[in-house]
Parts: C-alpha cells; sequence; structure tokens
C-alpha cells in the first residue's frame, strides 16, 4: 500500500468500520496485504472512489412552495405568508 | 397555536433543549426553527430514499407532523436530528414498500465482479470528484444506480455514505441491528461501485 493521502484513508476507512484503531494488528495486516495485492488495492480504491462521486452530488434546496405547504400543513404559516394554492 | 408565547429564534441559537422544550410548550416560533433547521435534510433524506419529489414532500409533512406530535416523548439524551432521521426513515421506507410493481436489484447473493478490471476504474477515479460529475452522463448513473437498490440496502447507503450518520445510528434510523446494516451496506456499495465500472468500461450491461 503506498503512502499517499488516498491510501491512507482507504485503510482508515476500512479499520474505522471493522472497528479497530489504525495501529491495531487487524489494520497492520490489512495495510500489509493490500501494499502486496494488486486486486485487493484497486477493489479498495474504486470503492471509496465510487463514495466520493456520490457525497459529492449536491444536495437539493427544498422548493418554497413545499416548504409553504409544509408550514400551512402544521399551522405555521403568518399571515403575510400566502400558501401556495391561494 | 395563537396567543402562545414567542421569541425570536431566528436572531439566536438557541440550545437544542430550550428549542424543544419551547416547541413542547407550542411557540410557533420554535415550531418554526426546527421546521427551518432540519427541512433540507429531511427532505433530501427523503428525495434519496423515495427517488420522488411529491412522495418526498409528503414524507417531509408526515415527518414534521409526527416530531410534534411525539415532541412531549422526545428524550434530550438523544440528539433531535438522530430522532428526527428515525422517524423520516421510517416514513420513507413505509411509504417505498408499499409501492408495489418496482423492480429492484436483488443483491442478496452479490459478490464482486471479478471479470471487472477495479484497477482500470480505480485509475480513471483519479480525478477530482467535481471534475468528474461535471458529466452529466455519469452523475445521471449515479441516481440511477440508487433508484435499483432495494430499500434495506438503500436506506443503509443513504444513511450511512450520504448523511454520514455513524453506524449506530443508522442501524437504529433504520430499524435494524449494526450487523445487518453493515451487510446492506457492503452491498449496496457493490452495486453502485459495479454500476459505475460498468458505465467507465463503457458497456452499458450495467442498468
Amino acid at each position: 500500500m503506498g503512502d499517499s493521502q488516498e491510501c491512507r484513508e482507504v485503510l482508515r476507512r476500512i479499520c474505522a468500520e471493522a472497528g479497530k484503531s489504525v495501529d491495531s494488528a487487524f489494520c497492520r495486516r490489512v495495510a500489509r496485504h493490500l501494499e502486496e495485492c494488486a486486486a485487493c488495492r484497486a477493489q479498495a480504491v474504486s470503492l471509496r472512489g465510487t463514495l466520493e462521486l456520490y457525497r459529492c452530488l449536491e444536495a437539493e434546496e427544498v422548493p418554497e412552495e413545499i416548504t409553504r405547504d409544509l408550514k400551512k400543513r402544521l399551522g405555521l404559516l403568518t399571515p403575510q405568508e400566502p400558501s401556495s394554492s391561494s | 397555536m395563537g396567543g402562545k408565547r414567542t421569541r425570536d429564534y431566528s436572531a439566536e441559537e438557541p440550545s437544542e433543549e430550550r428549542l424543544v422544550e419551547a416547541a413542547r410548550r407550542g411557540d410557533p416560533k420554535a415550531l418554526e426553527q426546527i421546521v427551518l433547521q432540519h427541512q433540507k435534510m429531511v427532505y433530501n433524506l427523503a428525495l434519496r430514499l423515495t427517488r420522488d419529489t411529491d412522495e418526498a414532500a409528503v414524507v417531509m409533512q408526515e415527518t414534521f407532523l409526527k416530531v410534534f406530535a411525539a415532541l412531549s416523548r422526545f428524550r434530550s439524551r438523544s440528539h433531535l436530528k438522530t430522532w428526527i432521521y428515525r422517524i423520516a426513515t421510517n416514513e420513507a421506507l413505509q411509504r417505498l414498500r408499499h409501492r408495489g410493481r418496482r423492480t429492484f436489484v436483488d443483491l442478496d447473493d452479490l459478490e464482486a465482479d471479478p471479470e471487472r478490471d477495479f484497477g482500470y476504474v480505480a485509475q480513471r477515479l483519479d480525478r477530482s470528484a467535481h471534475d468528474l460529475l461535471e458529466d452529466r452522463e455519469l452523475r445521471d448513473r449515479l441516481e440511477g444506480a440508487i433508484g435499483r437498490l432495494p430499500p434495506k440496502h438503500r436506506a443503509a447507503f443513504v444513511l450511512v455514505d450520504i448523511e454520514r450518520l455513524p453506524l449506530r445510528e443508522a442501524a437504529d434510523a433504520a430499524g435494524i441491528s449494526v450487523a445487518a446494516l453493515k451487510t446492506n451496506l457492503h452491498r449496496a456499495r457493490l452495486f453502485l461501485r459495479d454500476s459505475l465500472a460498468a458505465y467507465m468500461e463503457g458497456g452499458k450491461d450495467g442498468g
């Protein structure tokens, strides 16, 4: 396993999800294996890259009319706020 | 809710405990503040789970109605946000399961595809995510792949990988054990990665 930021991040994630610290025997074994096994390294890096893409998809703003309908349903519309059906 | 004492919560950041306490008394400003603080999170969670803007709006309404109705039972030991996540997830999953006539991929026996060249995929992903996401077709592919995940796998992925909830909280929100959540999460990730790999390799066989 290389020493790049990405490799460290892949290892950190694997260890965190296994509930182990990065300096545990488990994580040292994982690191050693990833160092030697190109196939597992590609699996781990491609998984991490996929998750990174999904995380960068932007969250949508709530459309104004949906907020208005919600507040109307909850009885929170002030007199100055027209409901979307009016 | 007229006649209740109100204060301007938009001008300050009250502690969650004070906000919940005021909301329990029916203070409309406090109730509104809870909506404003959490509506985007609830809407996006519902949108990712249901894949439908109308249903997401309904889930959001039902979620806040249930939150406000049950505020007296909320224990301030847990975070308000986590509690709202749980109610919203439950509401969205119920709708998703009752929708009927939907086809989801079967992930119960999914393993990483040994034929795929993940080295190539890893190499293609070695650019900034923001650069890669300028490709509209790629973004559609990513969104479409989530839509093919069965509800339990979709919930695990959205709660942990998109919303970034700790495993314990995500399992709570999904109403399953941490072990079951991890299994669902692993299969969801493999499916989404393989779907992306199929796209990147130029194949159209991944959905």
